[in-house]
C-alpha cells in the first residue's frame, strides 16, 4: 500500500522476563506486553502525534517502525515497505531523533559528529556541510560548531542530535520527545522549523511523540493517544476535544466569603460543579447541561450574597482529553 | 558526619561492587572467569618453563616453576585492585553515569572506592587461591613445593599489609583517573606493567640490569611478593640461583617491616593526592564528564 | 538520500567510522606511551624469563613475535567486538543499525581506526626486541613472510567481524566472553612458546583444535619462516589452512551479522543499555 506513509496492523510486542526477580509477586507475569494490537495509519505529508504516559509503548512503536526492534506479531509498513522484510530498503528513507539522547562522540566536535552521521547515509560532504550549517543556525548552535561534544550541556547535545535527524533529509522522520531538555526559545524554534519542514515538501511525513500537550496541540495534524500498549483514540486535536466535552464548562472566580454555604452543584441544570478555595479567592468549575443554565448559576451566586470576580467559558484541552481517556494526568 | 557513615558507605559500596561483578553472567561463567582466566595466564608461564627446559635439555632448575607460578597467581591480586579502582571511576562516570550522584550524596566518597575495591580484591584473592590450587595439579609444581614451609601466620600478615598497600596504590590511580578521560587507563596498565617488570614477579630481580635492581627494591610490591612466596612455598633452596636474590637473606619480620613502612608512606601519599585530585576534578567539572571514547 | 552505489556507501561509512579513532589519536597523544613503552615493558619481562632460563635467543624472538601478533588479536577483540558494546551504551549503535550503511562497513571503519595504533604497537615491540635483546628477524623469504602475515590478518579480521555480531545479541556477557578470550587464547595459540610444547606437555588435541584460530596457525607459520624452528604442522599446510579460514570467516561474517542482528531485534537487545 503506497498511499500511506506509515501503517501498522495489529502490532504486538512482548518482552520475556529473563528470570524471576526478588520482590516479584508469586503470580507476576513472565511476559511484559509493550504493544497490544496497535493499528494506525499515517498519510504522507502528515505531522502525526503520539501521546501517552511513560511506559505506554510510544518508544517501542517507534523502534519497530525504525527497524530497531522486531514486532512479536502484526505488521508494519513505512513508505509502503515492510519494516521487517524490507528493512534495508527502508533505512535510506528514514531517520530518528530521541529526546534526552546521549549519542555522539564526546571527543569529536559538533560538526564532526554531524558529518559522521551524514556519511553513514552516504550524503556527499558538500551537502552535509550545507545542511549542517543551516540546521545549526536554526537551533542556535552555530557558535558551538567546533566545540567538542563532551563540553556541551545536555540541552546543547539534544540540539545537535535534533540536527542529526535532518541532515539526511529523510522522507519519514521519527521524533521521540525532541524538545526534551530544551529551553523555551529553543523548543519554540524547533517547533517552528518542524512545521516549516513538513510544509516545504508534501512527501515528507513526521511522527512525533511528546509529553507536552501544548506542543501536540500546536503541531499535530492528527494524534493518537496510547496507554498500556493500546491506542485509545486517534483523531485531530479539535475532534478529540469535541468528543470529550459533552457539556459546556464555565469557570467562576468568586471573592472569598466567610461561612459560605453556596453549592452550585444543586443549581438546576448543572451537571457537575467543583469548588477550589485559596486564601484570596474561590473558584468554581461548572459543567452545564446546556449553555443557558449559566444564567441560573449567576443568579444563585448573587442570591447567595457572593461577588463574582470573573466568569469565563473553558475550552477543553488535550490534557482533559487525556485524563478522560487514560484516567490520570500525564506526569 | 557520624562515625558510622563511612562504614555504611563501605558496606553498600562493597555490596554494589560485588553485584556489578557477578551480575553479568550466570554462576558457571563467573566461575570460568575466576578459574580459566587466571589459570591460563599462569599456565602460559608454565609452558614457557617446559619449553625452555626441553630446549636446554633439562638444565632449568625445578624450583623456578613454583616461583613463577605462585608469583603470577599473587600478581593477579595486584592487577585486579589497581585496575579495579581506576575502572570504577571510568565505569561509574562514563557507563553508569552515577559517579556525580554518589559525589553529591552524603556517602563518604573515599569509603565508596574502598568498598568497590574490596569487592575487586575479594575476587582477586579467590582467583589466586583457585590458581594456586590448580597449579598443585601439575606434578612438577606439586613435587617442588615444600609443604612444611607453608606459614599461615605470615601469609595473613603479608596479605593484610599488602591489601592496604594495594588499596593505597589503587587510590592513587583512581584519584588520577578522576581528572583523566577513559583513555587514561593507560596509567593503570603502565603501573601494573612496571610492577610486573620490576618486582620480581616472573623472574628474580637479580636478572635485571644492575642499574634497575635498586628501582625494583624501592617498590613495596617487591617485598610483598617475596613475602607471599615465602609464606606459601618457603624460602629458596640452598645453592639454588634463587638464593642469590638480595632479599633472600632478609627474615620475614624484616620483609614485613619494610612492607609496612612503604605501605604507610603510600597511604599518606594516597590521601594527600586523593584530596587534591577530587578538588581539582570538582573545579574542572570532570566528575560528570563523559568522553564517549 | 542521493543515489549512490553500494561501494560508495560502504566506503563513506567506513571512512566516517574510522574518523573518531584517528581524531582521538591526534588529540590525545598519551596512546603513544600506551602503545609503545607499556608493551615493551611486558614483553621485556617475558623475554627476561627466557634469558633467566638460558633458553636460545630465538625463544626471546618468539616472545616478541607473540606480543606483536597479539596486538592485532586485541585490536580485533576490542576495536571491533568490544567497541560495539560501548557504542550501544552510548546510543550510537541504534543509529548505525537504523542507517543504510552495512554493518560490515562500520566494523571495517572500527578495525581500520584501531589498526594504525596496532601497527605502531607491533613495530615498537619488534624494534625494541631487536635493539634490546639482539633478536634477529631473518625470514627464509620476505614474500613468504608477507603472504603468511596477510592471510593471518584477513582471517583474523573475518573472525572479528563474526565476533562483533555476538555483541548485538548478548550484552555484558559478550564483553566478558571476549575478555575471557585473551589469556586462554594466548595459551592455546602458543603466544610465547612453540606450539609443539603444548603437544609435549598436554595433548596434541589442544594445539590441533587451536589451529582453527587464525592467530595459532599464523604465529606457528611465522615462527617457521622467521626462526626456522619446527612447527606443529608443515608450513604449506598452515598457509593452506589460513587461506581456507580467511574465506570461511569472511563468508560467514556477513551472514552471522545479519542473522544475529535479526535475533537482537527480536530480543530487543540492540538498544538495551547496561545489559
Amino acid at each position: 500500500m503506497t498511499e500511506l506513509a506509515i501503517r501498522t496492523e495489529d502490532l504486538r510486542r512482548t518482552y520475556r522476563k529473563a528470570k524471576k526477580r526478588k520482590g516479584d509477586s508469586p503470580d507476576a507475569s513472565k511476559e511484559f506486553v509493550a504493544l497490544d494490537g496497535v493499528s494506525l495509519e499515517v498519510r504522507p505529508g502528515e505531522l502525526f502525534g503520539l501521546l501517552g504516559p511513560n511506559g505506554a509503548g510510544k518508544t517501542t512503536l517507534i523502534k519497530i517502525l525504525t527497524t530497531l526492534l522486531a514486532p512479536s506479531s502484526g505488521k508494519a509498513w513505512v513508505d509502503g515497505l515492510d519494516v521487517v522484510a524490507d528493512a534495508k530498503k527502508l533505512r535510506p528513507l528514514i531517520n530518528m531523533v530521541s529526546g534526552g539522547e546521549s549519542s555522539g562522540y564526546g571527543i569529536l566536535t559538533v560538526m564532526e559528529n554531524l558529518w559522521l552521521f551524514g556519511r553513514i547515509y552516504g550524503v556527499p560532504n558538500a551537502i552535509i556541510k550545507e545542511r549542517t550549517e543551516k540546521m545549526l543556525k536554526i537551533v542556535e548552535l552555530s557558535d558551538k560548531a567546533n566545540s567538542k561534544v563532551s563540553h556541551l550541556s545536555t540541552g546543547q547535545r539534544q540540539k545537535m542530535n535534533f540536527c542529526r535527524g535532518f541532515i539526511t533529509d529523510p522522507k519519514v522522520l521519527f521524533l521521540d520527545e525532541p524538545t526534551l531538555g530544551l529551553d523555551v526559545t529553543a523548543a519554540r524554534a524547533i517547533r517552528k522549523f518542524v512545521k516549516q519542514w513538513i510544509a516545504e515538501d508534501t512527501s515528507r511525513t513526521l511522527l512525533l511523540t511528546t509529553h507536552y500537550m501544548a506542543e501536540a496541540d500546536e503541531l499535530c495534524d492528527r494524534l493518537a493517544i496510547i496507554d498500556k500498549g493500546k491506542v485509545l483514540a486517534c483523531d485531530t486535536p479539535a475532534n478529540l476535544k469535541r468528543k470529550v466535552q459533552q457539556y459546556p464548562i464555565f469557570e467562576l472566580l468568586l471573592a472569598p466569603t466567610d461561612g459560605s454555604k453556596l453549592d452550585l452543584g444543586r443549581v438546576h441544570g448543572v451537571h457537575q460543579a467543583t469548588r477550589t478555595e485559596t486564601p484570596t479567592n474561590v473558584s468554581w468549575k461548572v459543567a452545564l447541561r446546556e449553555e443557558a443554565v449559566i444564567g441560573n448559576v449567576v443568579q444563585a451566586v448573587t442570591q447567595g450574597g457572593e461577588r463574582i470576580l470573573s466568569l469565563a467559558k473553558s475550552e477543553p484541552t488535550l490534557e482533559d482529553v487525556f485524563i478522560e481517556l487514560v484516567g490520570h494526568k500525564l506526569s | 558526619m557520624t562515625l558510622s557513615e563511612p562504614f555504611r558507605t563501605l558496606k553498600w559500596a562493597t555490596w554494589l561492587g560485588w553485584q556489578i561483578e557477578s551480575n553479568w553472567a550466570d554462576v558457571r561463567l563467573f566461575l570460568l572467569y575466576m578459574v580459566l582466566k587466571p589459570v591460563s595466564g599462569s599456565m602460559m608461564l608454565v609452558m614457557m618453563f617446559y619449553a625452555a627446559k626441553y630446549i636446554t635439555n633439562g638444565r632449568v632448575p625445578t624450583e623456578f616453576l613454583p616461583y613463577i607460578y605462585v608469583s603470577s597467581a599473587c600478581y593477579g591480586i595486584v592487577g585486579r585492585v589497581m585496575f579495579g579502582l581506576s575502572n570504577v571511576v571510568i565505569s561509574d562516570r562514563e557507563n553508569y553515569r552515577m559517579l556525580k550522584y554518589i559525589f553529591i550524596s552524603p556517602a563518604q566518597f573515599q569509603a565508596y572506592f574502598l568498598g568497590r575495591g574490596l569487592a575487586q580484591a575479594a575476587e582477586g584473592v579467590l582467583g589466586a587461591v583457585i590458581t594456586i590450587s590448580v597449579g598443585l595439579l601439575i606434578p612438577d609444581v606439586r613435587r617442588s613445593v615444600n609443604y612444611g614451609a607453608f606459614d599461615l601466620g605470615w601469609l595473613i600478615v603479608f596479605l593484610s599489609i599488602g591489601s592496604v598497600m594495594l588499596w593505597a596504590c589503587g587510590m592513587i590511580l583512581a584519584s588520577a583517573m578522576l581528572n583523566m578521560s577513559r583513555s587514561g587507563t593507560f596509567l593503570s596498565e603502565g603501573i601494573a606493567g612496571v610492577v610486573y617488570f620490576l618486582s620480581g614477579v616472573v623472574f628474580p630481580i637479580t636478572v635485571l640490569p644492575s642499574w634497575l635492581q635498586p628501582v625494583g627494591l624501592s617498590l613495596p610490591t617487591t617485598y610483598w611478593l617475596e613475602g607471599m612466596r615465602r609464606s606459601i612455598t618457603g624460602p629458596a633452596p640452598e645453592g639454588s640461583p634463587l638464593s642469590k636474590s638480595p632479599l633472600a637473606s632478609w627474615s620475614n619480620a624484616e620483609l614485613a617491616g619494610m612492607l609496612a613502612i612503604t605501605t604507610a608512606v603510600l597511604v599518606v601519599v594516597s590521601q594527600l593526592f586523593y584530596r587534591r585530585s577530587v578538588l581539582r576534578a570538582w573545579r574542572r567539572g570532570k566528575i560528570e564528564e563523559a568522553t564517549g571514547m | 538520500m542521493t543515489n549512490i552505489t553500494p561501494f560508495q556507501l560502504f566506503y563513506r561509512a567506513a571512512q566516517a567510522r574510522t574518523y573518531p579513532r584517528i581524531a582521538w589519536m591526534y588529540r590525545h597523544k598519551t596512546w603513544i606511551f600506551q602503545e609503545t613503552l607499556l608493551p615493551i615493558l611486558s614483553v621485556s619481562a617475558l623475554a627476561f624469563v627466557y634469558e633467566w632460563m638460558q633458553a636460545p635467543r630465538e625463544y626471546v624472538g618468539m616472545v616478541i613475535l607473540g606480543a606483536a601478533m597479539t596486538a592485532f588479536w586485541m585490536n580485533v577483540l576490542w576495536s571491533m567486538g568490544g567497541q560495539l558494546y560501548w557504542e550501544r551504551d552510548s546510543g550510537n549503535l541504534e543509529l548505525y543499525i537504523m542507517s543504510p550503511a552495512p554493518m560490515m562497513s562500520i566494523l571495517t571503519g572500527m578495525a581500520l581506526g584501531g589498526m594504525l595504533m596496532t601497527l605502531v604497537r607491533a613495530i615498537a615491540i619488534v624494534s625494541a626486541g631487536m635493539i634490546l635483546f639482539n633478536v634477529e628477524f631473518a625470514p627464509t623469504s620476505w614474500w613468504l613472510l608477507a603472504l603468511v602475515f596477510a592471510l593471518t590478518m584477513t582471517a583474523l579480521y573475518g573472525l572479528g567481524a563474526m565476533f562483533s555480531s555476538l555483541f548485538l545479541l548478548w550484552g555484558r556477557e559478550a564483553w566478558h566472553t571476549v575478555n575471557l578470550l585473551q589469556e586462554p587464547v594466548y595459551l592455546a595459540t602458543g603466544m610465547n612458546f612453540p606450539l609443539v610444547a603444548l603437544e609435549r606437555v598436554l595433548h596434541w588435541f589442544i594445539p590441533a583444535v587451536a589451529l582453527f584460530i587464525p592467530l595459532t596457525a599464523g604465529m606457528d607459520a611465522l615462527r617457521q619462516v622467521l626462526f626456522r624452528t619446527p612447527g606443529f604442522i608443515p608450513l604449506e599446510w598452515e598457509i593452506g589452512l589460513l587461506a581456507a579460514l580467511s574465506a570461511i570467516f569472511l563468508f560467514f561474517a556477513k551472514r552471522t551479522l545479519a542473522m544475529l542482528e535479526r535475533k537482537a531485534k527480536e530480543q530487543g537487545t540492540i538498544t538495551v543499555k547496561w545489559k
